[in-house]
């Protein structure tokens, strides 16, 4: 049985903007531990914006983070990982290395996905795109971290592998929480506890999957 | 010593070429200018080392997101931690190496 610590990461008051066009404005999102919070919202709404902000690589106009009310200026990996919507680990690295470097069970990896055991000693520039997002959605969940950020984790996956992550995600959400995106949202809502939308600037938290259509994210034949 | 390893590792992977390169050219530049007398080590250090921070800074703003915020910031490295240590690391060897073509050379 997994023993959860009880932890809240939230960020507030987050202003953007580009060029003189406002992204985000005084906009609000918690992350609870044993959750999962998904963030859908149509191109362009701010949704990965947000993500960069809480893990440092975007500079807010303004914004408070915090975790458990203790504030942070920014938060550390032991804090919070993030994988982003693009491939981030670096081609010339061994497989086998990079579970090394997060200090994951290789085997474990290879139990889920058993395809891989061949391509441990091979470099991650030698993967596939979606081999090396397999490895990069793995590395990032199973490291030992509070909260974990998932840019776009379905894409270039294929759906007999989609249903393994899912239910990886799942399993980790007992220890951690996860904030998601994708725009396969079906996945999104699947696996979510509570599901956000990012629209006119704001995020908006939704109940029902109608919510979706009333700000524009589907339309409303689907 | 696990980070370390990986700025170790980020030196070898990112600066190492951008550092060779520069040395061999500034180690021409020692060997043009070997009637020593006029040659002052520490200005061809410094111009080195300012070329090579000026190079590094293009590149972060080019790779940003796999140098900073990707692979070694997950690993818990923070931005000092991956371009101030590696660029001491490199002032430290140029020296080493520039000292040793100057040296050297007075022989």
């Amino acid at each position: 049985m997994y023993k959860l610590d009880k932890h809240i990461l939230e960020i507030d008051s987050v202003e953007l903007s580009f060029g003189g066009r406002q992204i985000l404005n005084s906009v609000y999102l918690s992350i609870e531990s044993g959750k999962i919070s998904g963030l859908l919202g149509r191109n362009g709404s701010g949704k990965s914006s947000l993500m960069k902000i809480l893990c440092g690589e975007v500079q807010a106009t303004f914004k408070t983070m915090r975790i458990d009310s203790v504030w942070h200026k920014q938060f550390s990996a032991s804090q919070l990982m993030y994988l982003p919507q693009n491939s981030y680990i670096p081609k010339n690295i061994l497989t086998k290395q990079v579970f090394k470097d997060f200090k994951i069970c290789g085997f474990d990896f290879t139990d889920i996905f058993p395809e891989f055991s061949v391509l441990m000693d091979k470099k991650v520039g030698q993967l596939s795109g979606g081999e090396r997002r397999i490895v990069e959605i793995y590395s990032v969940l199973k490291a030992d971290t509070q909260f974990v950020m998932l840019d776009e984790p379905f894409s270039q996956i294929m759906p007999l592998h989609v249903s393994k992550i899912k239910s990886l995600i799942s399993d980790e959400k007992k220890s951690k929480g996860i904030l998601i995106t994708d725009h396969l949202y079906q996945h999104i809502i699947d696996l979510s506890d509570s599901l956000y939308v990012v629209d006119n600037e704001t995020i908006y938290l939704t109940r029902e999957v109608s919510d979706l259509v009333k700000y524009g994210y589907i339309h409303s034949s689907i | 010593m696990a980070k370390l390893n990986f700025i170790f590792r980020f030196y070898r992977q990112s600066m190492v070429v951008i550092s060779s390169v520069l040395t061999l050219i500034f180690f021409h530049i020692c060997i043009l200018n070997n009637n020593s007398e006029n040659f002052s080590a520490p200005i061809v250090i410094c111009s080195r080392q300012l070329l090579f921070l000026i190079i590094m800074y293009f590149v972060y703003q080019f790779k940003k997101a796999e140098f900073c915020f990707g692979y070694y910031r997950n690993l818990g490295l923070s931005i000092t931690q991956i371009f101030i240590i590696p660029i001491l690391i490199d002032c430290l060897m140029s020296t080493l190496i520039i000292t040793c073509i100057n040296w050297i050379s007075t022989y």
